[in-house]
């Protein structure tokens, strides 16, 4: 009988499961100042789709500008795991929010595709009444909820990352404007001091109207691997270019040093081609900035011989 | 009598009717609650009329519809008033379930009768008062403006729900009800799904309900789109041993709508919602 042989292709994470990995919880970087009747900026969405743990459907992020809670309307772009595009929305909690039972509407819209910017607004409009916050998507108005807050209120322009910190985030929230008076004329954000985030996350000045949100550049950060035919695919989104992408055929806690250098991207992915195929040859990578090194990652194949 | 006097009960005569005229004129327009640019309300157009008798089959539904009415008709603007059976300022979950209805019936408008280009939804408790306000500009990426005519399903409700039952993974809470009707406040041809599932409490619901509720949500599109069920609303709630619906969801897979209510306690954080603030407290 002809024997079939078959090479297994695993993908091993050297390190374990990272750090700081809650279940359900939530991870915020960006933006957020108080007194304002209005907030807007231009959210782009990442030039390929972010890596999101697997393996549900509750991992993801948000890119959104927003009032703060407990009564609030918010509007901007989410990606779930399982997605193939971002999708704009806005949303509201503006019932019953800090009492029982809380009541919320989530009106999902066209999608955002990737490497794209869109204005998203979030208005107080004191002429559709008191209580009246608006949500406008690309100069558009799309809804108001006239039973929100009084203004002014504290707003936030942020990324939000569910369910795993391992996620990756890349926005840029460009052009951004606030409106400290209710007549008045849109400003420039603070961004040297309304800047927050949460660890491992990073919300960075980049000028004036701009600031972006990535991953810190911490010891051990996440590095994700994936398969694409006979090729490996590295992801990272810390933002310290350039990156040095390391490899050793044999020993996974390697030093990276010049023999091992593969590429030095400046973008935050690398495409190993042809990685994959050969059971004798394994490959494992590291990524390391001028301050750091990522976590560990590899793949390794061998050959089953299956029995009669 | 003289000419003078004559042309004194004319002059007169002329005052009285002017000021009728506008009386009448008054009250008509306080009726349809309109702007220049709206017509009293025994003037709307026959465009007009049929939206406001669409709504009106509505209520024949059960939907609490207190008042329908044009505010213009070019660009069209409607507004639609819901009666609760709150005697507070607090809407009822009953409240969510009908504004869905009214709301996603505005936007489907098109499809049977004239476009309506936004829409304001109040909710008014028994005293009166309005407890509840939005209003929706219903631009071109409305997911509802772009709607196709249904057929007759492929299966029926009972098949449909066969499926449902068999695939949905409700993560270790029973299913205590399921529920199918075709048409209603739905589109002919398009269905109404309600599954409740039963936690003992809070503690218990809190360990699965993130996963619980965008799992499920994902499960009935990826039914709906591979099968062609035409379910155009899935519901689910989650019910308490004290039969109280901790959780519910309601998901349209027509208007992209999703709507949910979460009681006090539960650790709902499925969704995007704002920070945690840091900065000075919003006052």
């Amino acid at each position: 009988m002809r024997r079939r042989i078959i090479a297994i292709f695993f993908i091993v994470v050297l390190c374990g499961v990272a750090t700081g990995s809650i279940a359900f919880a939530n991870w915020y970087a960006g933006y957020e100042d108080y007194n304002l009747y209005g907030a807007w900026a231009t959210i782009w969405t990442p030039s390929w789709p972010p890596y999101t743990d697997p393996p549900d459907v509750t991992s993801g992020q948000s890119n959104w500008v927003s009032t703060a809670g407990p009564y609030w309307v918010q509007t901007g772009w989410l990606y779930d795991h399982g997605d193939t595009v971002p999708t704009r929305y806005w949303e509201y909690c503006a019932q019953n929010c800090d009492t029982n039972p809380a009541q919320y509407r989530l009106q999902k819209l066209s999608s955002q595709d990737w490497n794209t910017g869109v204005k998203y607004s979030v208005e107080y409009d004191g002429t559709q009444g008191p209580l009246a916050w608006c949500a406008w998507i690309a100069g558009v108005r799309e809804m108001c909820k006239t039973d929100v807050r009084s203004a002014p209120s504290t707003m936030q322009i942020q990324t939000e990352v569910q369910h795993s910190s391992n996620n990756h985030i890349d926005t840029a929230f460009a052009g951004m404007r606030i409106l400290p008076t209710e007549s008045g004329v849109w400003t420039y954000p603070n961004l040297d001091s309304h800047l927050t985030a949460d660890s491992p996350y990073a919300a960075v000045r980049i000028s004036s109207e701009q600031f972006n949100t990535r991953c810190q550049a911490l010891s051990g950060f996440h590095l994700a691997i994936r398969r694409s035919g006979s090729d490996v695919w590295l992801d990272w989104c810390v933002s310290e270019p350039p990156y040095e992408v390391h490899t050793n055929t044999y020993d996974p806690y390697f030093s990276p040093w010049w023999g091992t250098l593969i590429s030095t991207p400046t973008v935050n992915r690398y495409q190993h081609v042809g990685a994959l195929g050969d059971p004798s040859i394994h490959h494992f990578y590291v990524i390391r900035t001028n301050s750091t090194v990522s976590k560990r990652v590899g793949e390794f194949e061998y050959t089953l011989v299956p029995g009669n | 009598m003289s000419a003078r006097s004559n042309l004194l009960m004319i002059l007169a005569l002329a005052v009285i009717t002017a000021l009728f005229i506008a009386v009448l004129f008054s009250r008509g327009a306080l009726q349809s609650g309109a702007t220049a640019s709206n017509p009293p309300v025994g003037k709307l157009s026959p465009t007009g009329q049929e939206l406001i008798s669409s709504f009106t089959a509505l209520k024949n539904l059960g939907i609490p519809i207190k008042e329908v009415s044009i505010l213009s008709e070019s660009p069209m603007e409607v507004q639609i008033t819901l009666q609760s059976t709150s005697q507070s300022e607090v809407a009822t979950v009953d409240d969510m379930w009908n504004k869905h209805i009214a709301a996603r019936w505005a936007e489907l408008a098109y499809l049977t009768g004239p476009r309506v280009d936004s829409y304001q939804l109040h909710l008014v408790n028994t005293n009166g008062n309005v407890i509840g306000s939005e209003k929706v500009f219903l631009n071109s990426d409305y997911p509802s403006q772009h709607l196709a005519t249904v057929e007759a399903a492929a299966m029926d409700e009972k098949a449909i729900l066969a499926i449902l039952q068999e695939q949905l993974d409700f993560l270790g809470m029973t299913p205590i009800l399921w529920k199918a009707a075709t048409g209603g406040v739905v589109r002919d041809n398009t269905k109404v799904i309600e599954v409740d599932v039963s936690t003992p409490d809070i503690e218990t619901a809190n360990r699965t309900i993130n996963l619980l509720v965008p799992d499920v949500s994902r499960a009935v599109q990826r039914i709906n789109a591979k099968t062609g069920a035409q379910i155009a609303i899935f519901r689910l709630r989650v019910i308490d041993a004290n039969n109280t619906a901790l959780v519910d969801y309601i998901l349209d897979l027509e208007t992209g709508t999703e709507v949910w209510s979460v009681e006090r306690g539960v650790d709902a954080n499925w969704y995007p919602k704002p920070a945690p603030t840091r900065s000075q407290p919003t006052p």
